[in-house]
């Protein structure tokens, strides 16, 4: 279970990645869910602390991934704002319980990714395992990016209940959002788009 | 206890095909692989029961069991994490496999039966002859017979096409390129992916024969699932895309002389000074990766096939004698990504129909060569991967920050709206490929982890930058993509600037450094090597899997010249 504040600072991650949208096409109102309506939020940190967390344990050292990730969100944010004093930011609870880094506008929450991802963070200021670790720092905020959108886009959503528990026979519960937004058919046995051959080999080193 | 003729490290793209032809001929031959085995009875849930320890019989395989274990759905086959194609044991509720990353990157690999074969996109181009020709210590002209070979075995043949091909033929065509109708590339120009997937079904167009049916029959069905893991023919030996687990790994069992073993890491090669040979390789020692039992086993020769980054972490884990050379000069290809998006009528005009429709067709059915520069191909898979490779991945931040170019409309990672307006476009889009020529490099590569272990012993660190040719190639293939989808007509060029990306690896044990051109280490006798880690330089940009396959039956040969006549 995550603490409000770690949930909240993932919320805020996934919500600037994909964010609900708004459609107003041939005069309906439409709205468009985002990654946070359908719990990317717990995709990103159940990858964190259940998949890469048990093999970065060096001297015992006890931390919670999810959440050590969420701090270095902060910090950073912190070290952002004092380099950049113009940037505005709020203090109503978008997302309560969260921290500097859910306070700042989303495009500002990019650029303290980048602010991360360009080594600009003090990676002294930063708690284990991110703590002087360059390579780990870049590749972890690689890691949140890629996992929001594949998590969105693949069917893991729509695996209801089961979907923290990958088993041999998984079932769908329900068409997953990202194949609605993209019109993907979902698997399947074959097509008949089959245009024809440029070339055909003959298996003696030659061309047909 | 039973001594091997040869113990082979590894049932992946090269591994198998050593088995298959030291089992032909006569060689008694111990397969041990790290990840499970999908398919086979002996294994009926692979990644839920231990299961058995060994089978040496196609009488094992099933091509039921198989289907419902390929069930085609990108999370559940391809997730790098969890999903049942990744770098990890065959528990999935086991992490997987930690490679520390000393850059911003990803390594895509498979354990299991097949290796990244499982999910490869089966593409079989031969390496450009002029990479090869005095450079390597072996010419391209001996290597002929064994690429020969391999492409009848498999088989290769070239992709069909589909929509996707076809909107990338006629950009190519428009952009001057003319059509190179070989396998012997030495002049650039576009042609068919050679692919190990076998032909569509001659009735594939003829609708008295449904989906279902053509999905049982031998030949493929066009389906888009080869990264997926294709499930699709009338037994396992015929399943349509071929990876090494239907094509090689039968055939190996069929010669009665092969043993498989899955869900067995390698630790430790041991070794003996002996007084004639010096110091040569006699056995392995393996972690049961369900019990973690350790077990040592022999034989009178070693193949390590572990792949490019666990052969030299097993070399240096096991401290076999130093070598400045063992898992140094890693090239990658230095990839990248370039997508256009089309308006529907322009598609009309082209293809006929009014999208690209990337999730059918061979993943990867025509390509442009460039030799000395490296090679372009067209993409395309379901939504997921699609949509982290576009968008989700890049050297250059997020795209708001990027200065605008007349070359591309957008650079680097599109998130937010822009995002999920690119996605609403899926089924308009073109996706290309980049893999550059790089370079060797003797600062890129593979050490072992002097802090982090996992139950295998100290971890892969992986280190790769690129060199100033590296990016100058990858600058100047972006450029022919732009220009190819600019010429088929996209209204929208999205670069992707990927950070160097680890999938295509080569050279972490060089011929003629670490290997002799027998493939056999010049430190360590009766230890040989089939795997890309031989590869002497990155092969002119070529995908790497065919040469491998190539070698390793060569090296076949050498083994039993050399110990056993």
């Amino acid at each position: 279970m995550h603490s409000l504040y770690t949930k909240a600072t993932f919320q805020s991650l996934v919500d600037t990645i994909l964010p609900r949208t708004y459609d107003f096409k041939k005069n309906q109102f439409q709205i468009i869910p985002g990654g946070v309506d359908f719990s990317i939020d717990e995709y990103i940190m159940w990858n964190l602390d259940v998949q890469l967390s048990p093999r970065l344990n060096i001297d015992d050292s006890y931390f919670i991934l999810s959440t050590v990730t969420a701090q270095t969100l902060d910090i950073a944010s912190m070290q952002f704002l004092h380099s950049n004093t113009n940037t505005p930011y709020h203090n109503d609870y978008i997302f309560p319980y969260g921290g500097l880094f859910t306070t700042l506008s989303r495009i500002d929450r990019l650029r303290v990714i980048m602010f991360i991802e360009k080594l600009d963070v003090d990676l002294t200021t930063l708690p284990f395992p991110y703590k002087n670790n360059p390579g780990f720092t870049m590749n972890l905020m690689n890691i949140i990016n890629l996992s929001t959108i594949f998590g969105f886009y693949s069917e893991w959503f729509g695996y209801g209940n089961s979907r923290f528990s990958p088993s041999e026979n998984s079932r769908l519960f329900c068409i997953p959002p990202g194949w609605i937004q993209t019109g993907y058919p979902g698997p399947a046995l074959g097509y008949r788009d089959f245009r024809g051959f440029l070339l055909e080999m003959d298996y003696m080193g030659g061309i047909k | 206890m039973t001594i091997q003729d040869v113990i082979i490290i590894g049932a992946g793209g090269g591994g198998a095909i050593a088995a298959k032809e030291l089992g032909e001929m006569g060689l008694k031959v111990l397969l041990v692989e790290a990840g499970p085995w999908y398919g086979n009875k002996k294994w009926p849930l692979p990644n839920k029961e231990q299961g058995e320890k060994y089978s040496d019989t196609t009488e094992d395989l099933d091509i039921h069991l198989y289907r419902r274990q390929f069930d085609k759905l990108e999370y559940n086959m391809n997730d790098l994490n969890t999903g049942k194609l990744r770098w990890g044991p065959a528990n999935r509720k086991k992490p997987p496999w930690l490679r520390n990353m000393a850059h911003r990157s990803i390594i895509w690999q498979n354990a299991g039966v097949g290796g990244t074969t499982l999910h490869y996109w089966g593409n079989c181009p031969r390496a450009y002859p002029d990479s090869i020709d005095n450079v390597w210590p072996v010419s391209y002209r001996e290597l002929i017979p064994y690429y020969q070979k391999v492409e009848a075995t498999l088989p290769v043949n070239f992709a069909p096409i589909t929509s996707k091909e076809e909107l990338f033929y006629y950009g190519a065509k428009r952009a001057g390129w003319n059509l190179i109708p070989s396998l012997d590339v030495h002049s650039p120009g576009y042609r068919p992916q050679p692919n190990a997937i076998l032909p569509p079904n001659e009735n594939l167009a003829n609708s008295n024969f449904s989906l279902e049916q053509l999905s049982w029959m031998e030949g493929c069905t066009i389906c888009g699932h080869c990264v997926n893991g294709c499930p699709h023919g009338p037994t396992i030996e015929k399943v349509a895309k071929r990876s090494t687990h239907v094509s090689y790994i039968p055939l190996a069992l069929k010669t009665g002389n092969v043993s498989v073993r899955p869900n067995t890491f390698t630790i430790k090669i041991l070794t003996e000074d002996h007084p004639v040979e010096g110091i040569r390789a006699i056995g392995i020692r393996v972690k049961d990766t369900w019990s973690g039992e350790t077990e040592e086993l022999f034989a009178k020769t070693i193949i390590m096939a572990a792949g490019c980054v666990e052969t030299p972490r097993l070399w240096l884990n096991s401290k076999l004698p130093q070598n400045s050379w063992v898992g140094r000069g890693m090239v990658n290809h230095y990839f990248d990504w370039v997508s256009g998006i089309f308006d529907e009528r322009q598609l009309m005009n082209v293809l006929g129909s009014p999208e690209t429709n990337p999730f059918v067709g061979h993943n990867s059915g025509a390509r442009l060569d460039y030799p000395g520069i490296g090679c372009i191909q067209v993409a395309g898979f379901s939504p997921g991967l699609t949509a982290t490779f576009t968008y989700g991945f890049s050297e250059s931040g997020y795209n708001f920050f990027n200065d605008p170019s007349d070359r591309w409309d957008t650079q680097g990672r599109i998130v937010g709206p822009d995002l999920k307006e690119a996605m609403a476009n899926y089924r308009k889009t073109l996706s290309i490929l980049i893999i550059a020529d790089d370079e060797v490099d003797h600062k890129n590569g593979i050490t072992v982890d002097p802090y982090i272990k996992d139950e295998n012993g100290p971890i892969p660190v992986v280190n790769y930058t690129p060199t100033s040719k590296a990016r100058k190639n990858r600058k100047k293939l972006v450029e022919i993509a732009i220009d190819i989808l600019k010429q088929s007509g996209a209204r929208k060029i999205i670069w992707s600037d990927w950070p160097a990306t680890s999938i295509h690896i080569e050279s972490t044990m060089r011929m003629g450094f670490v290997v002799d051109a027998d493939c056999e280490a010049y430190q360590v006798k009766r230890l040989f090597i089939v795997d890309n880690s031989v590869h002497y330089n990155g092969i002119g940009g070529a995908n790497p899997t065919l040469t491998t396959q190539a070698l390793a039956t060569r090296t076949s040969e050498k083994i039993v010249d050399k110990y056993f006549t």
